[in-house]
């Protein structure tokens, strides 16, 4: 019944995150692996339950890329994406939708509405850690 | 060289790491569990209400959240139903279907199938053999339904599935037999992707590639080429046929994803014939080794460059391609300072040229790439933080060892009284019994703010047990073709987790007592006058240190009359004393064991349980139910249960000496009689208190102790079974708190008595079972 979160990234890296990742889904499950991966991978992870709050951290702390799923109550991604572009601080970055909607016309409005990527759910961990690494400028070692 | 743990981890490992994570599903589990039941709950909410928009889309968004969450594990099955089901909740979003009961049927079984699925995958880590036949037939019932709407998803032909090898193989059986030598048989499949699945970041090729066993494939266009104007170079139009020489599961599980999309035929290579030679391709899986990602991502940025509505906002353009040639350690072609899209353009073009083709080796280092640079400040705000939650999951067994402390903390400050009075009587001093009954009044008041602190925190709302009824409600109203409208009140009221958890079971039965017995069929309330949709009611509340749930029909009611003959019947009591009750008696006599009014044992509720198992259930909570009924009008069941049940309050009394305990809640005045008050009728003994008659137990001779007469009988008044009883004892002791515990090893079946407490100063109290004596 205890949940806990496993962080086995290396210590130096989690007091200096390689970039900082806003992760915004209302399915917790999702949240919590995306931000394992992540967190594991270096990253520093906020997480928020749809498009109004994650606004809201949005404009309260410098992100460097945003993760966003489309369906989500109060505000949906494509709504919170636009919100982003529009905005002077937010629209320099970059952000990649997660969805697992397939539909040609959904990843268009995607696109339309200020994403700069588009992967699939199910997310594909390997092919989403590399999509991160090269939006937020991580070199190989 | 490097030691392994020294490098950062890639991708890859850490994937591998963040999938085995228990946490991950466990949460999923729990998270799918509530997003089930909040589905249920939407879909009978729609049901009732066909039009309500507002539930058509939170049930969109629990099948669409259970669907992004399962595909971080491995549960092609689960994920292909609630596909369907999410294909289905869109038409109706769109307006473009409507519910109906059929429907709902199909959707809350899937839901069902779904939920026992999650179940099995919390215990067994996988999913049964034959989901993937079972999410077809769902899938299919489910797109039977959508067919034939209005621009409606067309199933594909390749669904169809043929028992004969196909056209193709035939017409290829040589190279195939050719590419499977030794094998008797092979696995031919027909995969045709979705037109739109570049976009779906599906890549069929590599795919394709990596099938097992793969030994031969075909790639054909699946429609003929358009001429170049109509070409539509983002429209996949590859068909893909191929023959593997592995398991058919093993091939069906590698295209797991795309069910819809595949036909799979098992064909034996001896009757597809063979001479040619042709070489295969082992055991397929050949890496594509281009830089893949870089180039997916480069092309889209440069697309959005030209869409509408970006009027020259191009930041996060400009950022992501910066951002990439730093990942790749490439030059970057733009200058310093903002870009605008043409310079992007430009570089984008020039970065797909030149820079961003790199050998494989490399393509795998920027994948394995752990990010190494380090800016910025403080870590990531704390999760809980973050996602605004407040709660803290505990374990039960915590919360029951912390109760258990309490209530050692609460019989060991009652040792206190005690020695307050041998501070006086024994050492003489009053000054010292005052002092510590002072300091025994705070302990006292800490003690209880604690208990109730802790009994808290296993209140839980009764919500929690209600909201399974209008399910049960629903299916078993449709399956007996009645109409009824479930009504669920207070159900905010809290209660002890333990008790709220037994009442489950008992509850259940008596609503589907009402449901079988009590609610009659539509026709026939209208015929007796009555609304057609009967009223089911179910509340709780809180009356003082109780909680109160009730079930209330506007059903048929009991007959007296004919719970007496039954009772008869059943040889529970003579028929002189069944006349003697009156109607509110005779209709407690549902409640001995082994009585059923049911004219037909009905395949819901006739299953051997009856009335008794509810009152045994609910009196091994401390609590009494009772039953009310008018004929033609209803039934009511009402079931009264302690609100917590760690701490019993008890009356002590004396007996010849020894000390025994009486609950609390039962007592309802101590007096004292003179002797000839008791009246003697035949063999029994009364007094009339307060012009009632109160009929007289004396608890020596129930305890087998020789009989004591002193000038004035002490009796306890009790109500058991909602009737007066005087119980005669030596003496009234106090009131106090105790930790009951019940009896264990040979004691266990010590009848009489319902446990021991062990007292502040030390003595043992046994817990009479007056239910039980009397």
């Amino acid at each position: 019944m205890t949940l806990t979160l496993t962080e086995t990234a290396p210590a130096a890296m989690q007091d200096n995150p390689a970039a900082r990742i806003l992760i915004v889904d209302d399915t917790l499950t999702v949240r919590l692996y995306c931000s394992q991966l992540l967190k594991r991978a270096g990253f520093a992870v906020s997480e928020a339950i749809n498009g109004l709050e994650g606004l809201e951290q949005a404009l309260q702390q410098r992100f460097d890329l945003f993760v966003v799923d489309i369906n989500m109550q109060k505000m949906d991604g494509y709504a919170f994406l636009a919100e982003v572009r529009r905005h002077p601080d937010l629209r320099a970055i970059p952000a990649v939708m997660m969805s697992t909607e397939q539909g040609r016309d959904d990843i268009t409005r995607a696109y339309l509405s200020g994403a700069n990527f588009y992967l699939t759910k199910p997310i594909d961990p390997v092919r989403f850690l590399a999509t991160v690494n090269l939006m937020t400028g991580v070199t190989c070692p | 060289m490097p030691l392994r743990s020294n490098l950062p981890p890639t991708p890859a490992e850490i994937a591998a790491q963040a999938a085995e994570t228990a946490d991950l599903a466990a949460s999923f589990v729990e998270e799918a569990r509530a997003l089930l039941e909040e589905a249920n709950a939407a879909l009978l909410t729609l049901e009732r209400n066909p039009g309500d928009a507002e539930a058509v889309n939170a049930l969109f968004r629990c099948v669409h959240s259970i669907k992004g969450a399962a595909g971080l594990f491995d549960l092609p099955a689960l994920i292909h139903l609630v596909h369907a089901a999410e294909d289905l909740l869109g038409a109706m979003r769109e307006g473009r279907l409507r519910i109906d009961g059929e429907l709902a049927d199909a959707l809350l079984a899937g839901l069902d199938r779904v939920a026992t699925w999650i179940e099995r995958f919390r215990s067994e880590g996988d999913l049964p053999a034959g989901s993937i036949e079972e999410a077809r037939k769902f899938a299919a019932l489910y797109r039977a339904r959508l067919d034939g709407l209005d621009g409606a998803t067309q199933v594909a032909e390749a669904t169809a599935r043929a028992d004969a090898p196909p056209a193709w193989a035939q017409g290829a059986a040589s190279a195939i037999a050719a590419a499977a030598p030794d094998a008797a048989s092979v696995v031919l499949a027909d995969y045709a992707p979705d037109e739109g699945c570049f976009f779906a970041g599906e890549d069929p090729l590599r795919l394709v590639l990596a099938t097992p066993g793969l030994c031969w494939l075909e790639i054909v266009p699946a429609q003929d080429w358009p001429d170049a104007q109509a070409f539509d170079p983002f429209a996949c139009n590859l068909r893909f046929r191929m023959a593997a020489r592995a398991p058919r599961d093993a091939i069906e599980h590698h295209f797991r994803y795309v069910p819809d999309n595949v036909m799979l035929i098992e064909a034996d290579v001896e009757s597809l014939a063979a001479d040619a030679p042709k070489d295969g391709d082992g055991d397929g899986g050949a890496p594509v080794g281009l830089p893949t990602l870089a180039i997916e991502l480069l092309e889209t940025q440069a697309r959005a460059l030209d869409l509408p509505g970006r009027h020259g906002q191009v930041g996060d353009i400009e950022t992501t391609v910066r951002n990439l040639c730093r990942a790749l350690d490439l030059p970057c072609p733009l200058v310093d300072g903002p870009a605008d899209a043409d310079s992007l353009a430009t570089a984008i073009a020039h970065l797909l040229r030149s820079g961003a083709r790199k050998d494989p080796a490399e393509e795998a280092a920027v994948a394995g790439a752990a990010p190494m640079i380090a800016p910025m400040g403080d870590g990531a705000p704390d999760r809980a933080e973050a996602t605004g939650e407040r709660t803290l999951r505990v374990e039960q067994g915590k919360v029951d060892t912390l109760m258990n402390l309490v209530g050692e903390l609460t019989v060991a400050k009652n040792a206190l009284p005690f020695l307050a009075r041998d501070a006086e009587v024994r050492f003489g001093s009053r000054e010292l019994s005052r002092e510590i009954k002072d300091k025994y009044a705070v302990i006292d008041r800490i003690a209880r703010q604690l208990q109730n602190a802790v009994m808290d925190i296993r209140m839980m709302p009764v919500s929690d047990l209600f909201k399974r009824f209008p399910r049960l409600v629903r299916d078993i109203a449709r399956k007996q073709d009645k109409k009824v409208r479930l009504v669920i009140e207070g159900e905010t009221t809290e209660a002890d987790k333990n008790i709220i958890e037994a009442l489950a079971e008992p509850l259940t039965h008596v609503l589907r007592n009402s449901l079988d017995h009590g609610i009659e069929p539509a026709q026939a309330r209208i015929t007796a006058g009555k609304a057609e949709i009967a009223t089911l009611r179910l509340c709780a509340f809180q009356d003082g240190d109780s909680v109160v749930i009730e079930v209330i029909d506007d059903g048929r009611g009991i007959d007296p009359d004919k719970v007496r003959a039954k009772a008869v019947e059943r040889g529970l009591l003579d028929a002189e004393r069944a006349a003697q009750l009156s109607d509110a008696q005779a209709m407690q006599l549902v409640f001995l064991p082994g009585f059923s009014t049911a004219e037909a044992i009905s395949d819901l509720s006739g299953r051997g349980v009856g009335m008794d198992a509810v009152r045994t259930v609910v009196e091994r909570f401390g609590g009494q139910v009772t039953l009310d009924s008018r004929p033609g009008h209803g039934t009511t069941v009402q079931m009264k249960l302690p609100l917590s049940m760690a701490v019993t309050r008890v009356l002590t009394v004396e007996m010849a000496g020894q000390l025994y305990g009486v609950p609390m809640d039962l007592v309802v005045e101590t007096v004292r009689i003179e002797p000839q008050a008791i009246r003697r009728f035949k063999a029994s003994e009364a007094v009339v208190l307060r012009d009632q008659v109160v009929p007289i137990a004396r608890l020596r001779t129930m305890l087998a102790m020789e009989e004591h007469r002193p000038a004035l009988e002490s009796v306890l008044i009790l109500r058991v079974a909602n009737a007066l009883i005087g119980l005669v004892i030596d003496d009234f002791g106090t009131g106090m708190d105790i930790i009951l515990k019940p009896f264990s090893g040979i004691l266990t079946n010590l009848s009489g008595f319902s446990g021991t407490a062990v007292l502040g100063d030390g003595r043992v109290l046994l817990v009479l079972n007056l239910k039980e004596i009397l």
